[in-house]
């Protein structure tokens, strides 16, 4: 349960923690253009060193971003080896029916795994050292002009909150319910997957069932506390935007356009 | 006694309208402003259920329900709340807000409340409550008694005329739940607060200035709580209060005064040991 790192901030007083959810998120993204967009050895070498420096700011230990790639190494590596095996190039090494192995297919083939594992490393990051709170914030504000098209911007963002609001709760109580029926006997990962799952069905029943109560009686009370989805609220948490900031969104653009020169000298 | 502020007039609801049986049959009465009423009864007595009807969370079948003289309906509902709180059972399922202040302030969002206004409300109800120290923590890190404060705290702030308590106390440990009475109490002479608390502990139903006994979904009787208690043999005391009594009639010592079940259980299990 606890290897799933989405939502799982770890507080900090770092440089990345103290920027503005926007500055973060744009410029995340616009990295992600960038890994997507690299084409050759220098830009990946470049985009390693920001990655792993972006890492290091964060002053999160690397063990826990380890924890992160884990669950998806074996789809990248997989994704990966397709490419080298199915992709053929200038040379062909090995030919054998369907499967080639080409110097092209071998550099697509990193080119990918690098891409993936850049692009998980780098959301890591982001997920780390922002509060949900902040991340919803910053979403929704970038989401706002979507609103003249008639996007529900504000329910959209609390919906988010609220379900990131109840992660650890629902994390708790299914730790407890499974104390629970640990305490009557019940076994966990023991058995053939059958019965693993069949352990599993007493521990999911109550889940369900409190978190339809829960639910309701959330219900209730933002009604009575007098929530409308379709009146204009103002909001109590505020973005500050600072100098940082800027600063941020400026070095990431000026390492786009570097990569950008380099792409098309070589 | 001042005007009436809630007036409900053969109030009667089913949940199930292919049943005879009512949960709420032809209920009236009316709540002065500034008055503490309990409403008590035993399980399945209607009264959460009145509790929603009056936080016009559910539909009267019939009947009519009044705050502030105006009937209670969907158009008027919105403008109702606006002077209403409620606090329910769990406050675990209660907050919205990831940190202590942003979930008293979302009441006041919903009002659409300046930012300078809501700064001033938040702090103000959270010194209220003695929370405000805590405003930047998570409400779910918080202990039982302090999560209530907050819950209350994010009524306050709306600066409600009614509050209504449903079973709100039950999850709390004996002292915590004294320091909140006594809150109360203050803020009802303080503010002029108009309160209902709808509870089966006779602790706080004591506290109350009136009491309105429900049973079967009709009200058995009403007047001062002393009265009351005299009067109604029908109101069981509460499980443990009846044990109580019964275990001093057989001779065995027991606290003077009345006990909760936890502090029951407490005694009980205590009570064969060599002392």
């Amino acid at each position: 349960m606890n290897k799933l790192l989405l939502g799982r901030y770890v507080p900090g007083t770092s440089f990345l923690h103290r920027l503005d959810p926007r500055a973060k998120l744009v410029s995340a993204i616009l990295f992600i253009v960038l890994i997507f967009t690299a084409e050759n050895w220098l830009s990946f070498f470049i985009l390693w060193g920001i990655t792993f420096g972006v890492m290091h700011l964060s002053g999160v230990p690397s063990s826990i971003y380890f924890r992160g790639i884990k669950p998806l190494l074996w789809l990248i590596i997989f994704t990966a080896t397709l490419q080298m095996l199915f992709t053929t190039g200038h040379r062909n090494f090995i030919e054998w029916g369907l499967i080639t192995i080409s110097d092209y297919g071998i550099q697509t083939g990193i080119f990918i795994f690098f891409r993936f594992t850049l692009i998980t490393l780098l959301s890591t990051v982001v997920t780390l050292t922002t509060r949900p709170i902040d991340f919803t914030d910053g979403f929704t504000f970038l989401l706002k002009p979507l609103q003249y098209v008639k996007v529900p911007v504000n329910e959209l963002s609390m919906m988010l909150t609220i379900a990131f609001r109840f992660i650890p709760n629902l994390l708790d109580e299914t730790q407890k319910i499974m104390d629970a029926q640990r305490i009557r006997g019940n076994e966990f990962g023991v058995g053939s997957i059958f019965q693993q799952m069949k352990a599993l069905v007493p521990v999911f029943l109550p889940i369900f069932v409190n978190t339809l109560n829960r639910a309701e009686e959330l219900a209730n009370t933002m009604d009575v506390r007098g929530y409308r989805a379709d009146q204009k609220r103002s909001s109590f948490r505020k973005l500050h935007w600072q100098k940082i900031d800027t600063l941020c969104l400026t070095v990431t653009i000026a390492i786009m356009a570097l990569l950008q020169l380099l792409n098309s000298t070589m | 006694m001042g005007k009436s502020v809630i007036k409900v007039e053969n109030l009667s609801f089913r949940y199930d309208q292919r049943k005879e049986k009512e949960i709420l049959s032809s209920i009236s009465f009316t709540v002065n402003e500034g008055e503490w009423v309990a409403i008590v009864g035993p399980n399945g007595s209607g009264k959460s259920t009145l509790a929603h009807l009056l936080a016009g969370l559910l539909q009267p079948e019939s009947g009519t329900i009044r705050i502030f003289g105006k009937a209670l309906t969907a158009e008027t509902i919105w403008e109702i709340r606006k002077n209403m709180g409620i606090v329910f059972q769990n406050p675990d399922h209660q907050f919205i807000g990831t940190t202590v202040q942003d979930d008293v302030a979302f009441g006041l969002e919903n009002m659409n409340m300046s930012y300078a206004e809501m700064e001033k409300r938040v702090e103000q109800a959270l010194q209220q409550v003695g929370m405000w120290e805590y405003r930047h923590t998570d409400p779910s890190h918080l202990s039982g008694g302090q999560k209530r404060r907050v819950t209350i705290a994010g009524i306050l702030a709306i600066n409600p005329e009614i509050i209504i308590f449903d079973e709100a106390f039950t999850m709390l440990d004996p002292k915590s739940r004294r320091e909140l009475f006594s809150l109360l109490k203050e803020m009802q002479a303080k503010r002029k607060l108009t309160m209902i608390s709808i509870t089966h502990d006779m602790e706080e139903a004591s506290l109350a200035d009136r009491i309105i006994v429900l049973k079967n979904g009709r009200i058995l009787n009403t007047g001062a709580p002393q009265e009351v208690f005299a009067q109604t043999t029908e109101l069981a005391a509460p499980f443990a209060e009846r044990l109580r009594r019964l275990l001093i009639k057989r001779g065995r010592k027991l606290p003077e005064q009345y006990m909760t079940e936890t502090e029951m259980v407490e005694w009980l299990w205590k009570s064969n040991l060599p002392m």
